[in-house]
């Protein structure tokens, strides 16, 4: 799959294209040499806004190589999902360049396997774990989470001699909002027939947008617009008019698991929309401004992350609905990572919801980082492509 | 290898009251025919005290057999725990009696698995989720708990059209902490070496206080112990003196996972300890009487449970020290159900506690409930059995 025409200029337009954790590593290893501290996540769940209001700069950490599984594997049992095999054997190889720059570590009860993995790498850094309440509707859970998000900023600010202050957060927030209705307008040439973007694209610009500041993102975001209304002038397109759109959904997918973007593509079919927290989940919903009780808000809009690990995760349904509405899939792609359950058991929900309200043909891929099944799961796709 | 039982007279006599299971079913008939709702559960975390005091029966809800294993996997992924697959399959196939009398179903935010799995039944029976916290040893934990279990209060008020009372609760407090002094004076018998019991009997005295109380219980555990007592006197025991001796660890251990305590006991070991929530773990847990808040004294009961799904889960490690100081194992085993995340990465770390402050070796057994890998883990075991032989 390709654009219509050759040599099309990329939509992050530097020396990283096709890069993004190179280029994210840069901007943060620049941040960390101005004498700010990084703090290292692994999930959606971490609030930016506070970690920025007490001066510091987020960091993703690694977790999407197949490499350092086997040295995980030491530990950590086979069966279990690859994304926290990998994060810990990035860790127990000293071979995650974000986490050696992390000065502390953010960390969340969202799954049975990182919950416990966080226990073997607690040591490595100051971490502090989170106690995500998992009943998303229940009237205590925002103020719970609250608590929890107030004590994160606590920890951070005794960790490095800083503090944030409310108008700080309320600054973040606002700060968030206006990125997140960029990025959606960038989504807005994904939802085209054809796309003007492709995946790759796409997920480069979440990869940045989770870390970089706003401020950071304006001038990108300005050659970024240039750059797509240039090729909606020119008729420029990605894949083809007759391409199988298709909505990956479930858990997330970067790095080595990118395999399935790249079947579904090598089978005639265009991503156009990725709903995972590695795609566009982040950057979907705004968070109220101007509450007077900006922890609060910012607790409401982290705890409506719409992740399996939320029961019931009717949230996801709704979500859907509207990507669904917008993005004008033929085809649904569930990717569930080996061994992750809450997805794993969701994609029945989710199954029967894009059958039953939409008639939209369904493929659950359930995989890791490895290649070996990459022939299957292209069989799979080019099946379910066939039947649109 | 092993001293047969035959000959012996059993602990329980009444061979009525001997069948677990039956025993347990017209236990639960019984109390329905009385008038009493029945309340179905999945897990220790359920506090049992508020749901007696309401005047409910607490049960366990059937999750232990292969049986159901097939049925639940059109649904459920096949790579997921036997005990969550089997809870479902029992359902979709209706066949937990336990499930069919219940009321109401308690579930909780345990783990993965079972949180999504209750999602799937939630709409067949009123079902009420607890949202555990995970930190236990976080300042708010209490409170949030507390909170929880506050609003079970009012589930049960609502669907089952009862009122709590303080005093009734003060006083199901007082009837566990009785029922777990009285268990706790049969423990001690499994501190002999050579031990006087086999699993199974622990296993069936066990299960004696799901169907008797108060002085019924008290009576029940005077009669066994005379007659562990009387057992002791003749010289009669399980296994001999140089039987290796096991605690058994982790994941619940109940049905068709027996094979393994059957295994290490075929293999020549005896089983002196179970530390998982089948076995003596709920039972170490003392409430706190006249506290002035009994739903704050059951809140921090329960939350106490060393399960593999708090984090970290520091009480498991101290309640092994004490389980190992007093009952004398040589070896632990740790059992953990296929795709039980929690307590499989926990494994390290009790591996590591075991052996560097006890000394003692530990071997890890993944298993389900089918009956493929039984020679496999005989094999193991009886390698962990040779290997003891070799260092005396």
């Amino acid at each position: 799959m390709m654009f219509n025409v050759p040599d099309v200029k990329p939509l992050i337009n530097d020396e990283f294209a096709g890069e993004p954790s190179k280029r994210t590593l840069q901007y943060i290893s620049n941040k960390r040499a101005s004498g700010m501290p990084v703090v290292g996540l692994y999930c959606g769940y971490a609030p930016l806004e506070v970690i920025r209001a007490v001066g510091a700069v987020p960091a993703i950490l690694c977790s999407f190589a197949d490499k350092p599984i086997p040295a995980a594997e030491e530990v950590l049992p086979a069966n279990l999902c690859p994304l926290i095999k990998s994060s810990y054997g990035y860790i127990i190889t000293d071979s995650c360049p974000f986490f050696g720059l992390s000065d502390a570590v953010v960390a969340e009860t969202t799954c049975d396997g990182k919950k416990k993995m966080f226990e073997l790498i607690s040591s490595y850094r100051p971490m502090f774990v989170m106690d995500l309440p998992q009943l998303p509707d229940e009237a205590e859970a925002r103020s719970n989470w609250a608590t929890m998000i107030s004590k994160l900023k606590g920890f951070l600010e005794n960790t490095f001699g800083t503090s944030g202050t409310s108008e700080g957060i309320e600054a973040e927030i606002q700060a968030t909002n206006i990125k997140n209705r960029l990025i959606r307008r960038v989504y807005e040439y994904a939802e085209k027939k054809p796309p003007l973007l492709s995946w790759q694209e796409l997920y480069e610009l979440s990869y940045l947008a989770q870390v970089a500041t706003t401020e950071h993102l304006l001038p990108i975001f300005k050659e970024i617009f240039e750059t797509i209304e240039e090729r909606e002038n020119k008729g420029i397109y990605y894949g083809s008019p007759s391409s199988p759109r298709v909505l990956v959904t479930g858990c997330p997918v970067g790095g080595d698991s990118t395999k399935v973007y790249r079947i579904i593509e090598e089978a005639g079919g265009v991503v156009v929309a990725m709903d995972a927290c590695s795609g566009m989940k982040p950057f979907l919903s705004d968070i109220e401004e101007k509450t007077g009780d900006p922890i609060g808000a910012v607790a409401q809009h982290y705890l409506e992350i719409p992740c399996s690990c939320m029961t019931p995760n009717t949230r996801r349904l709704t979500e859907l609905d509207k990507v669904i509405d917008r993005f004008q899939p033929d085809a649904i792609v569930e990717v569930v990572l080996h061994a992750c359950h809450s997805y794993n058991i969701e994609a029945y929900k989710i199954m029967t919801h894009v059958k039953e309200e939409y008639n939209l043909p369904y493929l659950k891929i359930v995989t890791d980082y490895s290649e070996g099944d990459v022939e299957q799961i292209r069989t799979r796709v080019e099946a379910l492509l066939e039947s649109i | 290898m092993q001293t047969a039982l035959a000959g012996i007279p059993p602990l329980i006599e009444n061979a009525r009251i001997a069948d677990p299971i039956r025993r347990f079913l017209e236990y639960v008939l019984n109390k329905r025919e009385q008038g009493n709702p029945v309340v179905g559960l999945y897990c220790g975390y359920a506090p049992v005290e508020l749901i007696r005091a309401m005047g409910a029966v607490p049960v366990s809800l059937c999750s232990a057999s292969q049986w159901t294993i097939p049925t639940a996997e059109e649904i459920l992924p096949a790579n997921l725990c036997p005990m969550i697959k089997s809870s479902f399959g029992f359902i979709r196939t209706n066949t937990c009696f336990f499930y069919a009398a219940s009321d109401a179903v308690i579930g909780e935010t345990t783990c993965d698995g079972k949180k999504k799995m209750f999602e799937l039944i939630a709409h067949l029976k009123p079902t009420f989720i607890m949202d555990l916290p995970q930190l236990p040893d976080d300042a708010e934990v209490l409170d949030r708990w507390r909170e929880s279990v506050l609003k079970l209060r009012d589930f049960l008020e609502k669907t089952l059209q009862t009122s709590l009372s303080a005093d009734r609760l003060e006083a199901e407090i007082r009837e566990t902490n009785r029922k777990n002094r009285l268990m706790d004076r049969f423990f001690a018998y499994l501190a002999c070496r050579p031990i006087p019991v086999s699993w199974r009997e622990i296993y069936d005295v066990i299960t004696l206080e799901h169907v008797a109380n108060g002085d019924e219980f008290q009576d029940l555990i005077e009669k066994i112990s005379s007659g562990i007592d009387q057992r002791i006197a003749l010289g009669q025991c399980f296994g001999t003196f140089s039987s290796p001796r096991i605690l058994v660890s982790g994941c619940p251990v109940g049905g068709d996972a027996c094979k393994v305590l059957q295994i290490i006991e075929e293999a020549g070991g005896v089983v002196v300890a179970m530390e998982a929530c089948s076995g003596m773990k709920n039972y170490f847990v003392r409430i706190t009487e006249e506290s002035g808040d009994p739903l704050r004294a059951v809140a921090e009961s329960t939350l106490s449970i060393p399960c593999s799904c708090m984090t970290p889960n520091r009480r498991r490690l101290d309640l092994l020290d004490k389980m190992i100081a007093r009952f004398s194992p040589d070896a632990v085993i740790d059992v953990v159900l296929h795709a039980c995340h929690a307590y499989n990465v926990e494994s390290h770390k009790i591996r590591k506690h075991v052996q560097k402050k006890h000394g003692l070796p530990c071997l890890k057994i993944e298993t389900d409930y089918s009956k493929g890998d039984i020679e496999q883990i005989r094999t193991r075991v009886e390698a962990l059995f040779e290997n003891l032989e070799l260092k005396k």
